[in-house]
């Protein structure tokens, strides 16, 4: 039996026990997580690569029901007897709980097992990858620091069961690639800026991702920077990568369990109604070809679906899990995960910055974590003044305010070129009435 | 408590050169009630082995959950950090000599913190808070109470000798309040309470708390009446709360030594004027005078003992914090700045319980030498750069207008060049407020102490 296998059934047994030692101690129901993983990583830091790391990992979490009263816990291992002890405790945790009726576990919809990317680190492949983006970089952009750079490949094994019937299993292996960067010149030295990418085979070059060429070309360029003049209301062209930080917000504020438990989603009224320009197309699509980190199995137990958040700018669903649906009467969604996809629009972005009269390209943003009422304000990162359809000089100390479902109507243009950097997939999207202001 | 197999371990297989083995478990115990709703009743117990080889300059690492008396076990575990770490060496032959050996010491410190904490007990104290709340104030739109207690026990044996068994508890009590503002859209605000110790030690009876939810009411009501700030550059009082947030954020990153190698505005400013000659700002290790520091660190992930590291001195930048390398690299004392979150994790130059120093100014006094500015009072999230721009949110404030508190304000965010702005400081009061509930981010969380007392800055304002 080879180590996939193995790992396979380690979870399954384990996940197995602990359901039925919850239900031997008492529980009406219960759920088991059991997960298996290894982590491999190459580090570069200091003008070198620095460390090797192997990461084992394996963990359970459980949750237990008697008499709509839920306990939950999380430990590392799958020991049995561990298990066992910890299926007691967890028991115990529950009995001093409130009741509450729209606590449960997720039902059988469709079991079954899902193999995705290798499993196996290519760890000279990774080396390789990283000397050769290390050695580009020097030749190409003198000027470029990569600090906190790592390759990392991670094999997972995982299992959910219930005692509703529910059986699912996921194995996946995935390379990842992230660092922070920034240019030195002498001791001047810009914002710091970053990719991160997710891709299935180490033999491709970095270079070549959507995303990291770009990075490294812009950065160079964000050394010599100065704040816009005053305070006006302009144009505001958002980055593939920043649009799914902003993208968060909604998310989080809107769409989320906690949103409609609190009751202060300001669109929990709104579905099926227009929240967005029309030209706004956005789901959650762990499925999508260019995602390679997609969910297959949901937080709450049950086959990812792809969920259509807003089509043609009307809200047609919320980001629900099965207790959150519960709590409130509405629809469990499709998944509560973010592996967004906005689809591209028709406009060159070209045509997009000669358009712009006064205002800014947007490529991260770093501000105050946006409140349930929208409001965002904070820096604009790495990012340019753009004054008559021309890219003026980058920015610094110019800050961004506006309000999320007012900046959702105030679309002008969607570019038609996309980003995928394999955990998302996404176009540039110009918006208006965006206040700027400099020193 | 972590049983110590460590002992046997080293005894048995001795140490492959360079090398840090740590056993590790993280405790997390979380409660939280929002609308009256249990939506987290949970106990995480993350625990394993780790071991750190380093071969003339090149670092291996490995880890696993598995940490038990299994001899063999753990030394598969120390085999793959060394088999790492040759993976390396053979390649980039570096060449560089082990580190400076330390003299070897044990030490013991916390475990007496680490004592069970019932979860109806949580229960029951969130339980008592959130009727309360309902009580007093119905017209709210949503309430949430949480409790949130993180046990962090370590256990350390290095080559050098040193051995350490630490335990870090931290509990930490969140309110946040929702309510609405005249066109009925939600207006929010939270405050965090307690910090170091198990939670029987930091919270007695929840009524202790009643009159601090009574003044986040308050503080809410105000926040819904409020109006945007004016954006640019303004005259700001601090309150004590947003002087830590600022040190952390503005400073304290660009002063960590491997964001120093990378080019940060940190380097080239050693031993200039960064600020004010009313600014000296240090990170201390475990002590804030007589008094425990929130986040006490009397021995870090590499075996060196916590000192105090004097960041800015009356307004000179004097020190960075390191780790064994970046210090020898720049002929510095490592201080015990390197720490790693969770087992699996390996250590990096963390900032521990940074802060400025109190001066000799009343807060009122200050409030009153403003024509036109603000008073920010509560904040929230931060960011730092390598430029040194920095930004951090702030949740509640007050414009001041001749010298007066006038009206409140939405949130904001504030932002500016850190030595540009610490330049500007013109009055520091005589008070300090230190907090650990938050969670500074840099590959890895890891909890962090923040204080300082209220000061009279100038900085960019976000606005409408």
């Amino acid at each position: 039996m080879g180590q996939t296998a193995r790992n396979v059934e380690a979870v399954q047994q384990s996940a197995k026990a602990a359901i039925d030692a919850m239900t031997k101690a008492g529980a009406d129901q219960a759920e088991a997580w059991a997960s298996t993983s290894v982590m491999t990583e190459l580090y570069y830091e200091g003008g070198k690569i620095s460390m090797v790391r192997t990461v084992h990992q394996e963990s359970m979490s459980l949750k237990a029901i008697q008499k709509q009263r839920m306990g939950k816990a999380r430990i590392t291992g799958l020991d049995p007897v561990v298990i066992k002890k910890t299926a007691r405790d967890t028991l115990d945790s529950a009995k001093t709980a409130p009741e509450d009726p729209a606590e449960g576990v997720a039902e059988k919809v469709e079991n079954g097992e899902v193999y995705t990317g290798p499993q196996t680190p290519d760890l000279d492949a990774m080396y390789t990858q990283m000397e050769n983006l290390v050695k580009e970089v020097k030749q190409r952009y003198p000027k470029v620091v990569l600090d906190g750079f790592g390759v990392q490949h991670t094999a997972t094994s995982q299992h959910y069961a219930s005692t509703l019937g529910a059986s699912l299993t996921e194995t996946a292996g995935v390379y990842e690639a992230s660092s922070m960067l920034m240019a030195r010149d002498g001791e001047k030295v810009s914002s710091f800026s970053g990719f991160d990418v997710a891709y299935p085979d180490p033999a491709k070059a970095l270079l070549e991702m959507d995303t990291v060429e770009r990075n490294m070309r812009e950065i160079e360029e964000q050394i010599e920077t100065k704040p816009v003049d005053g305070s006006f209301t302009g144009e505001l062209l958002v980055s593939p990568r920043c649009l799914g930080n902003i993208l968060w917000s909604p998310h989080a504020n809107f769409l989320s369990d906690s949103a409609h438990i609190m009751g202060t989603s300001l669109w929990k009224d709104k579905l099926g109604q227009q929240v967005a320009d029309s030209r706004l197309n956005w789901r959650a699509d762990p499925y999508d070809p260019s995602i390679v980190t997609g969910e297959r199995i949901t937080a709450d137990g049950y086959p990812s679906k792809t969920l259509v958040i807003i089509e043609k700018g009307v809200l047609k669903n919320f980001a629900l899990s099965r207790y959150g649906a519960a709590k409130t009467g509405q629809k469990r969604s499709g998944n509560t995960a973010m592996d967004f996809v906005v689809d591209p629009g028709t406009s060159a972005l070209a045509d997009m910055i000669k358009s712009m009269k006064r205002g800014l390209i947007m490529h991260r943003f770093s501000g105050a974590e946006p409140g349930p009422n929208g409001d965002m304000t904070g820096v604009a990162k790495n990012s340019y003044y753009v004054a008559k359809g021309k890219v003026a000089f980058p920015v610094d100390e110019t800050m961004i305010s506006l309000n999320v479902t007012d900046l959702f109507k105030s679309i002008v243009a969607i570019s038609a070129e996309v980003e995928r950097g394999g955990y998302s997939s996404l176009p540039w999207v110009l918006f208006k009435d965006v206040v700027i202001s400099g020193k | 408590m972590l049983e110590d197999h460590l002992s046997q371990y080293v005894k048995q297989y001795g140490f492959p050169g360079y090398t840090e083995l740590r056993a590790q478990q993280n405790t997390l115990r979380r409660v939280n009630l929002l609308n009256g709703n249990l939506v987290a009743n949970e106990s995480n117990r993350t625990g394993g082995f780790s071991a750190r080889v380093v071969q003339k300059g090149s670092y291996g690492f490995a880890s696993s959950t598995d940490y038990s008396a299994d001899m063999d076990g753990l030394h598969r575990v120390v085999q793959a950090a060394a088999t790492n770490a040759n993976f390396l060496d053979s390649r980039l032959k570096r060449g560089r000599k082990d580190f400076e050996p330390v003299n070897p010491f044990t030490r013991k410190d916390g475990l007496e913190e680490d004592l069970p904490v019932p979860p109806a007990s949580l229960i029951a104290y969130i339980s008592e808070l959130e009727a309360y709340i309902v009580e007093r104030y119905p017209k709210l739109l949503s309430r949430g109470v949480m409790l949130n207690c993180l046990d962090m026990e370590k256990l350390l044996y290095t080559s050098d000798g040193v051995v350490s068994h630490s335990f870090t508890p931290r509990s930490i009590l969140k309110v946040s309040l929702t309510a609405q503002d005249k066109d009925g859209s939600p207006v929010d605000l939270y405050q965090t309470y307690g910090g170091y110790g198990n939670f029987n030690h930091v919270f007695d009876d929840p009524q202790d708390y009643f009159a601090a939810v009574d003044a986040l009411y308050e503080e809410v009501m105000h926040k819904a009446e409020g109006v945007w700030p004016e954006p640019g550059e303004q005259q700001v009082i601090l309150h004590p709360d947003l002087a830590g947030i600022l040190a952390h954020e503005a400073v304290g990153h660009t002063v960590e030594a491997d964001f120093v190698q990378s080019g940060s505005v940190g380097g080239p400013n050693l031993n200039k004027r960064v600020a004010s000659d009313l600014v000296t700002m240090i990170d201390y290790a475990h002590h804030i005078g007589d008094a425990l520091a929130p986040v006490p660190v009397f021995v870090d992930d590499e075996g060196m003992p916590g000192q105090d590291v004097t960041l800015i001195e009356n307004g000179i930048l004097k020190a960075f914090m390191h780790n064994k390398e970046t210090a020898e690299n720049m002929e510095h004392a490592p201080m015990g700045n390197a720490r790693a979150f969770a087992f699996s994790d390996e250590p990096l130059i963390r900032m521990r319980n940074t802060g400025i120093l109190p001066g000799t100014s009343k807060l009122e006094e200050m409030i009153a030498s403003v024509k036109n500015g603000y008073y920010f009072i509560k904040s929230g999230n931060g960011q730092a750069d390598s430029t040194g721009e920095f930004m951090f949110s702030v949740n509640a404030g007050y414009r001041i207008k001749d010298g007066k508190l006038a009206q409140p304000i939405k949130e904001t965010t504030i932002s500016g060049v850190a030595f540009e702005v610490l330049k500007t400081v013109e009055m520091v009061s005589d008070d300090n407020e230190w907090t650990c509930s938050g969670m500074c981010g840099k590959k890895q969380p890891i909890p962090v102490g923040m204080g300082g007392p209220a000061m009279k800055v100038r900085i960019n304002v976000g606005g409408r």
